[in-house]
């Protein structure tokens, strides 16, 4: 008995040594996540003998479709949103299918994607963008399905609608991981300021050329609305994207190019006298009181902002945005641009649909998808929710919040398929997407316009830059650290982790890409 | 030369004669504890596959793991994965944090329960005594997720409770999230409150099964409480706690992600007093996505608690050959 005892002690020893040997995937302790709509597939009621579409796919068994994307957390009424989708599906498509919408807050989904797909969990769609759940990593590593056979087949109608530019411009090495949406091709940073609470204090901004000039009215926030944040900082939300850095390769390690595209030298942008600048900025905002306190412990901004605590916050500005925000959020906003217009890598990838190798049905999922891009009733279905219900229609194509408005309103339109087939809200300039074209047209391209960065050559430094990243570089994005110290000393911890490294790797790259397509 | 013949020849005999006897033993317990080892099953077979199915995962740590897809198919890169746990200065402060807060816990985990345990025993009032083990206990069942609100709740800027305390009492606001200095005791309190309640009920299972009538001999010799607990209660605790320590020892270069991550809430000031090897994984994890770099943290990891584990034993059983477990 005593030698069994022992054996079977050694035993357990051993095996809690060995035990969770890939600890580091399947160790966050949210990652498991909630997933109990795994992707099920079962036999109903026989097809009617219809393929008008010329669709090669059988669809005679229905499937249910998982889609994961990003935004402003789940919406109260999605389970209805999606039985009333399901229910427009059977009745007007022969797609047979179903759909599972998930949706996860700007801070979350990214992590969560991360761990989903490295544990080869099943899901059909998801969004993805070079910010978010990002393309070009995770295609490179066979996450997303390969599109340029599956496309012209199953979503020619989408292709065209996209033009050469968005497909062009979101392929990796030739090959489209991605469907882009019909959106802006351009960007431009600014502010977004609550309306209400300027008119209020008489507040004239057509001053405000950079985010200095901001300075006397946050003074005024400051003193006359208790309670209230000057400058939002949090959650990643940073005023430091003002310095619109064509940024070489992804976020959180350094190595970057000015988007003038003067010249293509990449630096550490930490080395900048413009970064140290504006990192001194956000300090004295921050010191001042202006931004909140503990900005940088909170992860969902928006929070905030709906609970009308926020005056003013650096966006990611396109015409109509002021709208977009109030709609979203519940209050009023007007918007100032303090960058040009820049098209950049960030837009063409900046908001996609991929098709999750591990998706079950691949095709069906494409399917669905030209269905969503194309026809206007089931786009705006899953963009504005149940009419009478989560709005109301004031015109043909224009509406306004319906009883229930607040409980799914997802304010996502730029991520879900087309833009110009989307209904306009009554408060919308009626010319919105006029004047969408125009800032396409007047938008300048960068250079680097269609360039890939592969970090595999140094993996090793990169890893360890990101820990560093974490410790000085965002805490300085809220203000929160003295740059003046903090900026000396992730400079000396980057480049002992490598940095020079990747800035090299960089830039001998970027050499190459830009002599072959010449 | 032949008497030392004779005694090898004894020897031999002997150790075939308890060979035997061993298998002899291990059938002759099997039939007749059949149902006993039915009963091992389901959990061995979780076991295996829990814990040594996901042994074959060893190999990612030494591959290139360049595509989800291919798992086994990708080329052998050699130590390339551990590359950047030793690359920086970081490497210092990642294994001082990890091992420098485990000893610690290990300590506090043994020191805590078991005065707690006796405590709770020597405890007149058996109904108060049972409420006492409750609220103690809750805290395990909280998830570091709940907690790390909670803390957040105590030690927040501008609503915490700790600082309108000091608010109220006229003294300066604390930037708890931005000052480093004080984490160290933040992350042992709020690890010994979660725990201690969890171990004080393994002490006090062991404290309550000690044999009665050492207390009452211990008592007619003239023994006070203190006496009985010192000479007979601390003792009867020794190899209990030897076994927790073994077993926690072999978990000496892992953190616990929620309370190293969710806690301190990921602030980047705090990186270098909360930083582990594990959030320092789970960082460069979650940019990159390269899961032959977690592996690797998590081979180097196991091997390093296994050389613990065999050492620590080692000394055990110098010392107390029936407390060793191997």
């Amino acid at each position: 008995m005593k030698l069994m005892k022992k054996g079977l002690v050694a035993f357990l020893g051993t095996a809690c040594a060995l035990s969770m040997v890939l600890s580091g995937c399947t160790k966050p302790a949210d990652a498991t996540a909630s997933n109990g709509d795994k992707v099920t597939t079962e036999e109903t009621k026989a097809p009617e003998a219809s393929s008008e579409s010329g669709s090669k796919v059988d669809t005679s068994k229905a499937v249910e479709l998982t889609w994961y994307f990003i935004g402003n957390g789940p919406q109260e009424d999605v389970a209805k949103v999606e039985e009333a989708v399901n229910k427009y599906i059977a009745e007007n498509t022969d797609l047979n299918c179903t759909i599972k919408l998930n949706c996860y807050d700007w801070g979350t989904y990214p992590d969560k994607m991360q761990a989903m797909i490295a544990a080869g969990e099943k899901f059909d769609i998801c969004f993805t963008a070079n910010w978010a759940n990002n393309y070009f990593q995770q295609s490179a590593k066979g996450a997303f399905v390969p599109l340029n056979d599956l496309l012209p087949v199953y979503a020619p109608k989408t292709m065209e609608l996209l033009g050469d530019d968005f497909i062009k411009g979101s392929q990796i090495q030739g090959v489209n991981y991605a469907i882009p949406a019909n959106k802006e091709k351009a960007h431009q940073w600014g502010l977004v300021i609550r309306k209400d609470i300027a008119e209020k204090h008489n507040m004239d901004f057509s001053n405000v050329k950079t985010l200095a000039d901001m300075e006397p009215f946050f003074q005024i926030i400051k003193e006359k609305e208790k309670g209230m944040y000057a400058l939002e900082a949090a959650g990643g939300e940073s005023p430091f994207r003002l310095m619109d850095f064509d940024r070489i390769g992804d976020e959180k390690y350094p190595g970057v190019v000015w988007n003038d595209s003067k010249d293509m030298k990449v630096f550490n942008e930490l080395e900048a006298p413009e970064t140290m600048e504006m990192f001194k900025l956000l300090r004295k905002f921050y010191q001042a009181g202006y931004i909140r306190e503990d900005a940088a412990t909170v992860t969902d901004y928006t929070a905030d902002q709906k609970a009308g605590k926020m005056f003013a916050a650096v966006r990611s500005l396109k015409p109509g945005k002021d709208a977009e925000e109030s709609n979203a959020m519940g209050h009023p906003y007007i918007q100032i641009e303090l960058t040009p217009a820049v098209i950049s890598n960030r837009e063409t990838t900046g908001s996609m649909q991929a098709i999750s190798a591990t998706s079950p049905n691949p095709e069906r999922a494409l399917m669905f998808l030209e269905a969503f891009n194309t026809d206007p009733v089931l786009n705006n279905l899953i963009n504005f929710g149940i009419e009478g219900t989560h709005y109301e229609k004031v015109s043909d194509n224009v509406i306004k919040a319906g009883p229930s408005g607040a409980k799914y309103n997802p304010g996502t339109g730029w991520m879900f398929g087309n833009q110009f087939i989307n209904y306009l809200w009554d408060n919308e300039d009626p010319n919105k997407w006029e004047n969408f074209k125009k800032f396409n047209d007047n938008a300048t391209g960068t250079k680097t316009l269609g360039f890939v960065f592969d970090p595999e050559p140094v993996k090793t430094e990169i890893a360890q830059c990101v820990n560093i990243w974490d410790q000085y570089v965002l805490p300085m994005e809220s203000g929160t650290i003295d740059p003046e110290k903090g900026v000396q000393e992730a400079i000396k911890a980057l480049n002992a982790a490598g940095a020079e490294k990747i800035l090299a790797e960089k830039q001998k790259q970027l050499e190459a890409w830009l002599a072959a397509t010449k | 030369m032949n008497s030392q013949t004779k005694t090898n020849q004894v020897v031999t005999a002997n150790k075939a004669n308890m060979k035997a006897n061993k298998k002899e033993g291990f059938k002759h317990e099997f039939n007749k504890n059949a149902a006993l080892f039915l009963m091992l099953l389901p959990g061995l077979i979780v076991m295996l596959i829990n814990n040594y199915l996901p042994m074959f995962g060893l190999v990612f740590a030494f591959r290139k793991m360049d595509n989800y897809r291919n798992l086994f198919g990708t080329a052998w890169v050699g130590l390339k994965n551990f590359e950047y746990l030793f690359g920086s200065n970081t490497a210092w402060v990642i294994t001082r944090n990890t091992i420098g807060y485990n000893l610690v816990f290990i300590i506090i985990g043994i020191v805590f329960p078991v005065v707690m345990a006796i405590g709770l025993n020597e405890l007149r009032n058996k109904r108060a005594g049972k409420l006492y083990q409750s609220l103690f206990f809750i805290p395990y069942f909280l998830s570091w997720v709940v907690i790390s609100y909670l803390t957040m709740g105590l030690l927040s800027s501008e609503f915490g409770v700790i600082n309108r305390l000091l608010e109220s009492v006229g003294k300066e606001r604390i930037a708890w999230y931005t000052s480093p200095e004080y984490w160290p005791y933040i992350i042992v309190l709020v690890n010994t409150w979660k725990w201690t309640g969890y171990d004080t009920i393994v002490y006090l299972a062991s404290v309550v099964g000690i044999n009665k009538e050492l207390f009452e001999a211990a008592a007619v010799d003239g023994a006070s409480r203190m006496q009985q607990i010192w000479y007979i209660t601390i003792p009867s605790l020794i190899p209990l706690a030897i076994v927790l320590v073994l077993i926690r020892l072999g978990r000496m270069f892992y953190t616990d992600m929620g309370l190293f991550y969710s806690v301190p809430r990921n602030m980047g000031p705090l990186i270098n007093a909360t930083n582990t090897i594990d959030t320092y994984v789970y960082r460069a994890f979650v940019q990159t996505g390269d899961v032959g770099l977690a592996s690797a943290a998590g081979f180097y990891q196991a091997v390093l608690g296994l050389v613990v584990i065999l050492t620590f034993n080692a000394i055990v059983r110098k010392y107390d050959k029936d407390s060793a477990i191997i």
